[in-house]
């Protein structure tokens, strides 16, 4: 069974500048079978004072356009197709390249971009200066409403979706932001190919004069569908650092609707993103994801491995530093020099020892839990299967 | 369980302060012992804005050159951890080596950053006296095409009057990111100024309004300066004439 949950918040930097949640998220399983998943993330920054509405906005046009895309495609252009991902295009002779399928996504981007500015031109046409806008954004910026032919920057944001039908499944993304796709083999993976223009708080944007050549995406109709598939706005990914930190975050949303079903999981995602937000990227939360738990019960113990496995890795990799620091403080001691420079280094070595042990007492903390829910998922198959049998 | 529990970690995002030190032989004497003496001072600044911001740590690292590159560590510390050793002037300026160096650091494998998603862009900043003495081009060249080094915060300080300011701005991008000291004192208090204002604003997760961290940075730093003896920065809007100052390293 197909099911589906999205969730925005607003984040801690905004909460202090009393700016609204920039971001929009949405998700649906329709009757027909379309599952989607959506989030926009609304640019930061003074000139972008509409990007709230212009991330709202984005993500009503890719709801309709897709219905209307998958109502009307034929869906045996995708039947059969391996999965694929295109990059956003940098050269025009990749325009030419086009297979069909390229074809039909690029008009879909295309409607995505017009019916965008449409919509925002509406709202520009027809919204006053409000209040707040007047105390808080530069009187330049809100000229620019009136004069400038580049108003859509002020309604500037990214966007990222995932749709499956029950013969293919798709994903396209423009700006920064990350969607991760769990399956068998790889277990997770980003299926989007990543834009390097994208980097710290760089991002490319429906806003910009050539969005549709920023548009990524990717394909499948072989009959594979991911087990899961989470988008978030890089409010979520940067408060973990690290990706392996973000799919570690991701499988403890993945365990706890196997383990303790939707509604604790809502609740916790809804607790605990704007304390995410608090300690972590301080930047307004949104997360989408599809799933299907029939298959997310039955690779349950692949989850907690994967995690078990992530854990043993870094123990292993501090068991080595430890060791790389521990011949350094020997070398240096068995020196015995009186240089000033040894002795510092000397007492750095014994530091990060330190600091590396205590890190490693936690991972094996870490460990323990985790090998206990494997056990406890193991003894809950076996009964399972026992009861089948 | 929950979502955020033990096994699940969120580390804290991270802000890396590079300090590039001209220690060629004209540096030598009071020009190096106060670049020594300034940056001891400066921090315990630093450790205090990084254990007071709850948006980012601050870690320090120290590149300098003279004859060839030295890393005064082989990774950034935190700023509450680093330990200065004083450096020493002698030999040539290597800016163009030092350039390389900077390049092959600003990067994940094998250097000094992590991932982008989780850091702030880096601060940089860089002291001279004099002018490169070798091939500075290619390795400026290098560093202008790094991701990092295009969207750090980047701040010069010629030191005295024989300081090439061209080579200074073309490092930093822009002539009003180059300060210019012409005593002791000044260049004590610009490391510190430059320093702080850097950390602090590099260390943020948003800046305000519409402006760069550069631009921020940039404007208050230059802000600073008006009020600093011997010290001025190539801002057109600037009360002080250059002209006014003799280089006084006595």
């Amino acid at each position: 069974m197909i099911e589906s949950y999205s969730f925005s918040c607003q984040g801690e930097s905004h909460k202090a500048d009393n700016k609204p949640c920039q971001d929009a998220s949405f998700h649906a399983v329709y009757e027909n079978g379309l599952a989607i998943a959506v989030v926009c993330d609304g640019h930061g920054g003074e000139r972008y004072f509409r990007s709230d509405v212009g991330s709202r906005m984005a993500t009503e046009v890719i709801l309709d356009t897709v219905r209307t895309f998958v109502e009307n495609i034929d869906k045996n252009l995708f039947i059969s197709k391996p999965f694929t991902a295109q990059e956003a295009i940098t050269s025009e002779e990749v325009v030419k390249k086009q297979t069909p399928i390229d074809v039909a996504f690029r008009q879909l981007f295309s409607s995505i971009i017009y019916q965008w500015n449409q919509k925002i031109a509406e709202h520009a046409a027809n919204t006053t200066i409000s209040e707040w806008e007047q105390q808080h954004v530069d009187p330049k910026y809100i000229n620019e409403l009136s004069t400038s032919e580049t108003f859509e920057k002020i309604y500037g944001c990214t966007l990222m979706a995932y749709a499956q039908t029950s013969d293919y499944w798709f994903a396209f993304h423009l700006g920064d932001g990350k969607c991760i796709s769990f399956q068998e083999d790889p277990l997770w993976m980003e299926p989007i190919p990543w834009d390097d223009r994208c980097f710290l708080n760089k991002t490319t944007s429906i806003c910009d004069s050539g969005a549709i050549n920023e548009f990524r995406y990717c394909y499948q109709g072989d009959g594979h569908f991911p087990m899961a598939v989470f988008l978030g706005s890089d409010g979520i990914d940067d408060s973990f650092g690290e990706i392996e930190n973000l799919v570690n975050f991701y499988i403890q949303v993945i365990k706890m609707l196997v383990n303790d079903g939707r509604e604790e999981t809502v609740k916790s995602i809804e607790k605990e993103l704007p304390q995410l937000s608090a300690i972590g990227s301080k930047d307004d939360m949104s997360v989408a994801f599809i799933y299907n738990l029939n298959a997310l019960q039955t690779h349950i113990v692949e989850f907690i491995q994967y995690q078990i496995k992530l854990v043993t890795d870094k123990v292993q990799t501090t068991d080595k530093r430890i060791k790389q620091l521990t011949q350094k403080l020997d070398y240096l001691e068995d020196a015995g020099t009186d240089n000033e420079k040894d002795k510092i280094e000397a007492a750095y070595a014994r530091q990060d020892i330190e600091r590396a042990n205590e890190e490693r007492n936690k991972l094996l903390f870490k460990h323990e839990a985790l090998m206990q829910q494997l056990s406890l998922s193991l003894s809950k198959e076996l009964h399972k299967n026992g009861e089948a049998k | 369980m929950g979502l955020l529990d033990e096994t699940v970690s969120v580390p804290r995002r991270t802000m890396t302060l590079f300090f590039l030190i001209d220690t060629s032989g004209s540096m030598e004497g009071n020009k190096i012992g106060a670049v020594n003496d300034a940056v001891v001072n400066v921090l315990p600044m630093l450790n205090d804005i990084s254990e007071t911001n709850p948006d980012a740590e601050i870690k320090v690292a120290a590149l300098e050159f003279s004859n060839g590159v030295n890393w005064l560590y082989d990774e950034p510390k935190l700023a509450k951890d680093f330990i200065w050793q004083d450096v020493v002037a002698s030999g040539l300026t290597s800016l163009g080596a030092a350039c390389s160096e900077l390049a092959s650091k600003l990067s994940r494998s094998g250097g000094f950053m992590q991932s982008a998603s989780g850091s702030f862009a880096p601060a940089i900043i860089l002291l001279s006296d004099g002018g490169p003495t070798d091939d500075y081009n290619s390795g400026l060249a290098k560093l202008k095409a790094n991701n990092w080094f295009k969207s750090a915060i980047k701040i010069a300080i010629a030191i005295g009057d024989d300081a090439d300011k061209d080579v200074l701005k073309e490092f930093t991008g822009s002539s009003e990111a180059v300060i210019t000291v012409h005593n002791i004192d000044a260049l004590k208090q610009i490391i510190r100024v430059v320093a702080v204002t850097s950390s602090q604003i590099g260390s943020k997760s948003s800046t305000a309004g519409e402006i760069t961290k550069q631009e921020q940075v940039v404007k208050d730093i230059q802000d600073a300066t008006q009020n600093i003896d011997g010290a001025e920065t190539s801002d057109s809007t600037s009360t002080i004439d250059s002209s006014q100052y003799i280089d006084d390293w006595g």
